[in-house]
């Protein structure tokens, strides 16, 4: 646990120094006088409202280092909730400067500056676009792909946008210098958003993968069985993912995050199983075997901990059942002799991914399985319905609930009911691990 | 790490943020 607070104070420090660094710039080796106090406040919010949207590209790059600690699905969640947060900013910037003084109206005249009014309203545009977009996404019925595609070019048009707005207004940017870390501040972030586009693509180029076999499972489910093509493969963790582009060449608006279910001691064989929900998807069954693919990662921190052997708890729904399954083949192929509860949750019967290899696991570890369907057959006998909490309690172990560590991986809402029904319980925060993948 | 404390931690900072945004008008006003 302490460590994941020093992590926290950490990034946490440095994000809010780059958030405030804006305005200690601003009034360093300023001479003019101060111009009331909203309008202050107005240049305030865009300047630090600018500032923020520059990091969000630092939020997305998925550095490894920044991101261990906490998980890419900790970190984007963080990169949504910046980002709505940023759009207040930005929104309220022009609006209390009109307010505080109506002078400020001109910058969307078009009589007095016609490009000026046409890039601040295109930027305006951008962020109510970039907002609407990630909340509502499946309201619009956008694919996933074009989201990732207009998300990225409006945010590089806002930015581009507010830049120039802040370099134009100038008031707090003069002398140049301050210009040129303006520039250069966000000359990194769009560095960034080329690094993660273009020169990752570029260095997994020569890492391609061969689909070897596409396996149908129950439940519109399919495991793709990919084969290192002329490399080393890649060494993972079990529970980590990794984003996979099909394709002849990485460059493509396709990339998908999807937990390995594997756990092959040949790092040059792969297994994802996939459930079919979106509209790449759809497409799985379809592809051709021996097509080429390339696998960006692996990332996550949805894994077990080297330094702990007690017993552990998985609470899965659905495919959230693939990067525990890869922690239990692990185990499994560890002779391990550690206690595991795995609580499973399914729409039916028939829909459950790995049936019987968990059955012949649990003959071969101390491994409980709970199925929970949805909706049964009538020959069914085990739970029934959706996850509670009283569910919960007729199989966690009864006492010493803190010496588990715990695993929930699968739609949302019942990873909400997981997580504050172990929270509940009792069992600390640093014991339970959760992995969201659902961020539009 | 959970989610809500995600959020709970975002919004601290752009509280933050904000009474800086605050001191900022202020003290240039003085």
């Amino acid at each position: 646990m302490p460590r994941l607070f020093k992590y926290i104070i950490f990034w946490g420090g440095i994000y809010l120094s780059a958030l405030v660094m804006p305005l200690l710039f601003a009034a360093w080796a300023h001479t003019g006088e101060g111009r009331g106090f909203w309008v202050e406040f107005g240049v305030a919010l865009g300047l630090v409202g600018l500032a923020m949207l520059a990091l969000q590209f630092a939020l997305t790059a998925r550095f490894r280092k920044a991101t261990l600690p906490f998980g890419v699905d900790s970190i984007l969640q963080f990169h949504r909730q910046a980002g709505i947060i940023a759009f207040f900013f930005i929104f309220a910037h022009p609006i209390i400067l009109i307010l505080a003084d109506r002078r400020y109206l001109e910058f969307f005249d078009p009589r007095v500056n016609a490009p000026r009014t046409i890039f601040l309203i295109v930027a305006m545009l951008c962020l109510l676009i970039l907002i609407v977009l990630s909340i509502w996404r499946e309201k619009f019925r956008l694919s996933y792909e074009w989201w990732r595609f207009t998300h990225g070019v409006a945010a590089v048009l806002l930015v581009g946008i507010g830049l120039a707005h802040a370099l134009q207004v100038g008031h707090y940017l003069e002398p140049t210098w301050k210009k040129a870390i303006w520039i250069a501040f966000t000359g990194v972030a769009f560095y960034l958003i080329g690094f993660l586009r273009l020169i990752k693509p570029l260095r997994i180029w020569r890492r391609p993968w061969r689909i070897a076999e596409v396996r149908n499972e129950p439940g519109d489910v399919w495991t793709l069985v990919l084969d290192a093509e002329g490399h080393a493969g890649m060494k993972h963790d079990p529970g980590q993912f990794v984003w996979i582009t099909v394709k002849k060449i990485p460059f493509a608006l396709q990339q998908h995050p999807f937990s390995i279910a594997s756990c092959s001691p040949d790092p040059r064989r792969l297994e994802l199983t996939i459930k079919e929900l979106g509209d790449w998807t759809s497409k799985l069954g379809q592809i051709p075997p021996g097509s080429r693919a390339f696998l960006e990662g692996p990332y996550g921190t949805f894994t077990l901990d080297e330094n702990f052997d007690g017993g552990l708890v998985f609470i899965v729904g659905g495919i959230g059942v693939t990067p525990c399954m890869s922690m239990l083949r692990a185990l499994r192929n560890a002779n391990s002799r550690r206690k595991m509860l795995l609580i499973y949750g399914n729409k039916t019967h028939d829909a459950i991914v790995f049936n019987d290899e968990l059955e012949a696991m649990q003959r071969e570890m101390d491994l409980t399985v709970v199925h929970v369907v949805e909706t049964p057959s009538d020959d069914w006998h085990g739970e029934t319905g959706f996850l509670t909490g009283e569910l919960l309690d007729r199989y966690l172990p009864g006492d010493q609930r803190e010496d588990y560590h715990y695993y929930i991986c699968g739609p949302d809402p019942m990873m909400d009911v997981a997580e504050n029904a172990l929270m509940d319980r009792g069992v600390p925060l640093w014991n339970i691990y959760i992995e969201r993948f659902k961020m539009v | 790490m959970q989610h809500l404390y995600t959020r709970r931690l975002t919004e601290g900072l752009a509280l933050l943020a904000a009474a800086g945004m605050l001191i900022f008008a202020w003290w240039r006003n003085w």
